[in-house]
């Protein structure tokens, strides 16, 4: 090669060493000796000539390989004014319109362009929440490009199930554990069982864990096993399981007591009228048996007697349909039942705990209803439309944890007086949630809101909340309307 | 106005503006929104009491706004223009134009007219010739000098550039900047960009240094030389050539398609670069305009659009450089070239045109039906003889283009510079993608 005589010369320099005169260039070159100058020219003519020559003479090189052809896309593919949008979202890393932009696209059914799938799967590397969305939202295309680049590969593998689980790496064994305990509970328990004592106490808790779904008396066996697991917490999660298994030999102890403790009596009223009570027996105390599966013996809250406090606790594990089923109670009849009793305030809470574990519809609805009893967590329990109507008892003490169940997956328009009411607190505390959190709310907030949302922005006062409050108002104006330029 | 959003979006200096923009473009920020012929403008309510005036020049393009952003064009003026483009219906369309609209705009054209009337002054051509003699002479004296120094670098041999990268050509640079050879200042700059870090810098460098020294040897030797070369070798030394004489030489009057709009800053320069290819001539031509600080740029053309102009090229030889004498808009079209589908026949232009010309910088090409390759974590051009050459976009811009194309074949438009090969458009009937 011509250049490499030129680049040894260039790197010592023509003092140490001076280029071998090119075959190739045997004309050039002998005209170039033949100058009468200083060797530095001579080198110098020499190089250019030599490298000009090389890089002139360069052919095509052979790249003999093909890749195959994406797949067609079968879905529809988002409109350009999306595509821009999405584009931007991206750029700016703005997560709360992206967000939107992917519900939209799951919901109508579509793919995003070609042209941003490179920005949508290096997104889902760096954000886990958004990253199965991203890469649904990618179609064939992105399957195809996926399958070419080594860091996102990952999102479209489904090859051997088997070899995931045992050489996948954690979110991989996360992610097939999950998807197999959904369709085959009992398959998920052969595989922990295979894997349970190799594994370290960290990974142990984490695909413990995953068996809340579908958890079932099958599991029963399983969690035994481990209900002596060295590691304090693994051994806690088994039994905390355990306890809220209906039918388990501990669930049973648990509702075994509570048979015994809890009576309905009749009460004569006023001398006439027969009324059913509930009555809790103090005097008969718990097996000792109890206390090992982490019931507290003794209460630590002043006024509370240790029985009330035990009766409550066993309450929390106890599924209400099965309760009410054993006493012969509706479910209404039971909680009315509870709510006459005269250490009710004390008793409400575990019944709350209990209607959230068993997801009690019913129980949940009547507790909501009552003001002293009302947990937000029962919201969790309720449809997102029956829930709407107990938001509005949170407003003031519980905005922040509120706007966790407000601001749901659906984007479904809140109820104009909702939004009033929701608008009027942030107004007067505007600083509660940030801007991001703004963002996401305008997207629910109903377009009649606007003229509010309008005098909001407007407002000549030059109070600093105000003004805060007056950005943000506008910010969400510009949500609603970008929204609706979308719709 | 028949701008789309995308374009608009492209007019922002940095993506902060362009996200910034798109935030006022709601009809809740705006108190007052118009448009006539000759411009946009509005007011736009921020966080203080007053609200800032914006105002678009319409026939030349140029933005003003009240507001104390430094950034050109500023928020509210994309706001603006963004808010025009997605719903036009908002705008209350008057032929009258408020004072301060009015007043902005004859400024405007008030010093486009005593432009033209400076340009118009007439020159003492005998002080011109004294200037550029003298001028002449320093040139000489900073090619001499050179010349010594490039052959000091060789002679000492250059394994130890690495180590001193920053003062080497520091000193020399400067130098032919004093000697008003600003031509051969640019030339030195460009061993700045060489990655010392990456094997092959040793031949970018000697390749550079030689080059430039054949420079100066052509130089000194111009009376041997064609008219068209010299030339090409003053506009290399730094002589530039006046705008308006540009103008006088013959046109070329063509659809002209905009192939690709890149832009760079360098010490507060912007050099922007617009490709336009002729339809007819089947010719390149090359729109070079520097923007020194929050300058804009004075046109309205966007990558992807085509324009019936006339364009007048750079005295040189196998000229590119041009500038764009009269242009009208055309509606959108789809970019349907006809061009080689052998990449060897890329090879062949590269060869002829350095043949021609050894210091040509630049060497666009078009290609049809082509792929674009990944194999062994590198990235390909290839035909369908399965010839091609590595391509040197950065991988995220590769990993673009192969989403773009889906392993299908497409049409592309790329430059060759420095012994490499960057895409800049690819497109697949009227499917386009602008790399850069």
């Amino acid at each position: 090669m011509i250049a490499n005589e030129i680049l040894k010369t260039a790197l010592l320099g023509t003092d140490k060493h001076m280029p071998q005169a090119s075959s190739l260039l045997q004309e050039t070159g002998t005209k170039l000796n033949a100058l009468q100058t200083d060797k530095e020219d001579r080198f110098l003519k020499t190089a250019i000539t030599s490298l000009l020559f090389e890089e002139a003479g360069k052919t095509a090189i052979s790249v003999n390989h093909s890749m195959p052809e994406c797949e067609e896309e079968t879905l529809p593919i988002i409109s350009e004014g999306l595509a821009t949008l999405m584009d931007l979202a991206f750029k700016g890393n703005d997560e709360v319109l992206l967000g939107y932009y992917l519900y939209l696209i799951h919901k109508n059914k579509q793919v995003i362009t070609a042209k941003l799938i490179p920005s949508a799967l290096n997104k889902a590397l760096e954000n886990k929440k958004l990253a199965t969305t991203l890469v649904n939202a990618c179609g064939k295309t992105g399957e195809w490009l996926g399958a070419l680049n080594d860091n996102w590969r990952k999102f479209f593998e489904k090859s051997q199930e088997d070899d995931l689980w045992e050489t996948g790496n954690l979110e991989q064994r996360k992610a097939h554990l999950v998807e197999v305990r959904q369709n085959d509970a009992a398959k998920a328990i052969e595989l922990l069982t295979a894997i349970f004592p190799s594994e370290n106490a960290a990974n142990r808790l984490m695909f413990l864990e995953q068996l809340q779904i579908n958890l079932s008396l099958a599991d029963e066996p399983f969690l035994l096993s481990i209900s002596k697991d060295k590691s304090q917490k693994v051994k806690e999660t088994a039994i905390n399981m355990l306890r809220t298994i209906q039918g388990t030999s501990i669930n049973r102890l648990y509702l075994d007591h509570l048979l015994r403790v809890l009576s309905i009596k009749e009460e004569r009223h006023l001398l006439i009228a027969k009324k059913k009570v509930l009555d809790i027996n103090k005097d008969i105390l718990p097996d000792e048996e109890i206390f090992n599966t982490g019931i507290e013996k003794v209460s630590s809250v002043k006024g509370v007697d240790d029985y009330i406090h035990i009766t409550g606790q066993l309450l929390s594990y106890i599924d209400p349909i099965v309760l009410a089923k054993q006493l012969g109670l509706s479910l209404e009849e039971l909680l009315q039942m509870f709510f006459q009793h005269k250490r009710s305030n004390q008793l409400i809470p575990f019944l709350a705990k209990s209607a959230v574990l068993f997801k009690n519809e019913t129980w949940a609805a009547i507790l909501l209803q009552h003001h002293e009893y009302r947990d937000l967590n029962l919201l969790a329990v309720l449809p997102a439309q029956d829930r709407l109507n107990f938001y509005q008892h949170f407003i003031e003490n519980q905005m922040q944890n509120l706007l966790n169940y407000v601001l749901e997956d659906e984007y479904h328009i809140l109820p104009i007086k909702l939004a009033e009411q929701l608008l009027a607190y942030l107004a007067k505390n505007p600083y509660q949630i940030t801007l991001p959190t703004y963002q996401r709310f305008a997207l629910q907030l109903p377009n009649e809101i606007l003229d509010k949302l309008q005098r909001y922005s407007g407002n000549p006062s030059e109070d600093y909340q105000v003004r805060y409050f007056k950005t943000k108002a506008s910010e969400m104006v510009r949500m609603i309307e970008l929204r609706n330029n979308i719709s | 106005m028949h701008y789309t959003r995308d374009q608009v979006l492209k007019l922002a200096p940095d993506d902060a503006s362009a996200k910034a923009g798109q935030q006022l473009a709601t009809n809740a920020k705006w108190v007052t929104k118009n448009i006539n012929s000759r411009a946009l403008w509005g007011d736009c309510q921020g966080s203080g009491k007053t609200p800032y005036k914006t105002i678009i020049d319409l026939e030349n393009i140029a933005f003003k706004c009240s507001c104390p952003s430094r950034k050109f064009p500023c928020k509210h003026g994309l706001g603006l223009m963004l808010f025009y483009t997605q719903d036009p219906s908002a705008f209350n369309t008057t032929a009258e134009l408020p004072a301060h609209v009015a007043e902005w705009l004859d400024k405007r054209a008030e010093k486009e007219i005593s432009k033209v009337q400076k340009e118009d002054k007439p020159v003492d051509e005998l002080a011109k010739q004294k200037r550029s003699a003298a001028r002449e002479k320093k040139v000489e004296a900073g090619i001499a000098e050179l010349r010594a120094w490039i052959k000091d670098v060789v002679r000492g041999g250059i394994m130890n550039v690495p180590q001193q990268i920053y003062q080497f050509n520091q000193h020399i640079t400067a130098r032919m900047v004093d000697a008003q050879a600003g031509g051969l200042a640019t030339q030195l700059r460009q061993i700045n960009k060489i990655n010392f870090y990456q094997d092959g810098w040793q031949r970018l460098l000697i390749k550079r240094l030689s080059l430039i020294y054949l420079l100066t040897e052509a130089y000194n030797n111009v009376e041997k030389l064609p008219i068209a070369m010299v030339k090409e070798l003053q506009t290399l030394i730094g002589w530039t050539t006046a705008k308006e004489d540009v103008l006088l030489g013959s046109e070329v009057n063509d659809i002209w398609i905009i192939l690709s709009i890149t832009t760079n800053e360098e010490a507060n320069i912007t050099t922007e670069r617009i490709w336009l290819y002729g339809k007819e001539s089947k010719s390149f031509a090359l729109v070079l305009s520097f923007y020194a600080g929050n300058q804009l740029p004075q046109h309205l053309l966007f990558s992807g659009i085509q324009i019936d102009a006339a364009i007048v090229y750079f005295p040189g030889l196998l000229p590119l450089r041009a500038l764009i004498k009269t242009q009208q808009a055309l509606p959108q079209q789809a970019m349907d070239l006809k061009a080689s589908i052998a990449i060897s026949d890329v090879y062949e232009l590269i060869t002829q045109q350095l043949s021609q010309n050894p210091f040509l910088a630049q060497i666009p090409f078009i290609l049809n039906e082509v792929n674009i390759i990944f194999k062994d974590s590198k990235w390909f051009l290839s035909d369908q003889q399965q010839e091609g050459f590595e391509i040197a976009n950065p991988d995220a811009e590769a990993w673009d283009m192969l989403a773009f194309t889906k392993g299908k074949s497409c049409a592309c438009f790329g430059i060759y510079e420095d012994e490499q090969f960057h895409l800049h458009t690819l497109w697949i009937k009227d499917q386009i993608f602008f790399v850069k």
